[in-house]
């Protein structure tokens, strides 16, 4: 935790940085004005805060700190985009004094394991979306949703055993966000929130998680 | 352009960091620690009402410069750990210690419990079952290092072929570096013939993953921690 919160300021240290030399090099706070009107595509990456829920929680329920996702939009209209996005999530959690967990009887002999977990969930949906935007006077709102597939990979780690399931699935992701101008250009904030709903097979549990989305956003 | 372009390089590297497959890689050594416990339901019904605990961590190892360094520093933990959890679950006088020398060393922390060695009269104490404990000291590949031979160097004055056929097929198909080994094995499936096949098929095995480390300070207390988790988790073995 201390090595995200770590990265983090070492992210929000570089940006400031960069927002600095954007301000010396802008002409004017007017041409920063920016609305969705006549853009072509918007483009966002974004930092994913993760938050599990369901049979996703049941396995891991610590928040994920841990995520990015890149999202591309046409616009078709003023007001409707089609596009794609691909996002990366790990989930993990350290697990201790757990009841042994039983082993999989084999030829009648039966057996029990137990020592600290380690847990992860590595969750990549790519998926195609379509948004609707509307206009809220200095920001833009949007809506839309996201349909797709996911690879998930679900690795428990039990002392020198580790426990590995791998799939794809389908997946859906319905979000609502809104886009800040902040007065870079055609650049600005992208906040949303989005839901992830994805299957799974075999021995894996289905990925559900609400992730909070956190990033820059530029229009074209 | 160039800002733009040098925003996305910025956000997209920076938010990459905050993200790996496989966060916490710097565990602490007792995390590595597993206790796996295996048993045959039918052995157990009924279950041993009195077992004899082999007084020596029998060595594993292929006697050339592969095999890790070790003389014994944990042999005490294990012995004494499981002749406590033996006492505790069948009683002092349902258990015995077979020692090879008249001496058992490491002294046996409980005095109580009966000792034989082959000097005895009758070096053959009438239990249901026997424990021995082994300790790996480089990656065997079960079934091909010890095909046929006995585990033990000086079994033979008891069991002529007790542990022909060792180690059992379960699960495990490599035992790794500082793995300890309990085996529990049905003396009723043994006899006194050597012309015999006995069935040496462990009735109940404690298998302990990664107690060997190079933190010598820990691996004791870590022994004692698996071996008392194995008998808790293991429920039927009275």
């Amino acid at each position: 935790m201390k090595k995200s919160l770590f990265v983090y300021a070492f992210l929000l240290g570089a940006l400031f940085s960069v927002s600095a030399q954007v301000s010396a090099d802008s002409p004017s706070a007017t041409q920063w004005n920016t609305n969705f009107t006549s853009q072509t595509a918007y483009w966002t990456v974004n930092w994913n805060i993760g938050i599990p829920m369901g049979e996703t929680n049941d396995y891991i329920s610590k928040t994920s700190f841990r995520g990015i996702s890149l999202d591309g939009r046409y616009f078709l209209t003023d007001e409707i985009s089609i596009g794609g996005v691909a996002s990366w999530q790990v989930f993990n959690e350290r697990l201790r004094n757990l009841p042994p967990q039983p082993i999989e009887d084999q030829d009648g002999v039966q057996g029990d394991i137990s020592g600290s977990q380690y847990r992860y969930l590595n969750a990549v949906p790519i998926m195609a979306n379509a948004h609707y935007y509307t206009d809220l006077g200095s920001t833009t709102a949007y809506f839309g949703t996201g349909i797709g597939t996911m690879y998930s990979e679900q690795r428990t780690e039990l002392g020198l055993n580790a426990f590995v399931d791998e799939s794809w699935g389908f997946a859906f992701q319905p979000e609502v966000g809104v886009f800040i101008p902040i007065g870079w250009g055609d650049a600005g904030l992208n906040v949303a929130v989005r839901y992830l709903y994805g299957t799974a097979s075999g021995d894996q549990d289905n990925v559900s998680a609400l992730t909070f989305a956190v990033g820059f956003g530029w229009l074209y | 352009m160039k800002i733009k372009f040098s925003l996305w390089i910025v956000v997209a590297v920076l938010s990459l960091g905050l993200v790996s497959c496989y966060p916490d890689s710097d565990r602490p050594i007792e995390d590595y620690d597993s206790t796996s416990t295996f048993y045959d339901e039918d052995a157990f019904s009924p279950p041993p009402a009195s077992v004899a605990l082999f007084w020596e961590v029998n060595q594993v190892e292929n006697d050339d410069e592969d095999d890790i360094d070790y003389n014994g520093e944990i042999d005490d933990e294990i012995l004494n750990t499981t002749l406590e959890n033996l006492v505790d679950l069948y009683g002092e006088a349902n258990v015995t210690i077979i020692s090879e020398d008249d001496i058992p060393s490491p002294t046996p922390s409980n005095s109580n419990v009966q000792v034989v060695t082959p000097s005895d009269a009758d070096p053959t104490p009438d239990v249901d079952a026997v424990v021995a404990p082994s300790i790996i000291l480089r990656n065997q590949y079960v079934g091909a290092i010890y095909p046929g031979y006995p585990w033990y160097p000086w079994w033979d004055w008891w069991y002529p072929c007790y542990y022909c056929g060792y180690p059992p097929y379960v699960s495990y198909t490599k035992y790794e570096v500082g793995t300890v080994i309990l085996d529990m094995i049905d003396t009723s499936n043994l006899d006194d013939d050597p012309n015999t096949e006995d069935d040496t098929s462990p009735m109940w095995v404690a298998v302990f993953k990664g107690l060997v480390s190079s933190n010598e300070s820990s691996n004791a207390s870590r022994v004692i921690t698996n071996i008392d988790q194995a008998f808790e988790q293991s429920p039927y073995l009275k």
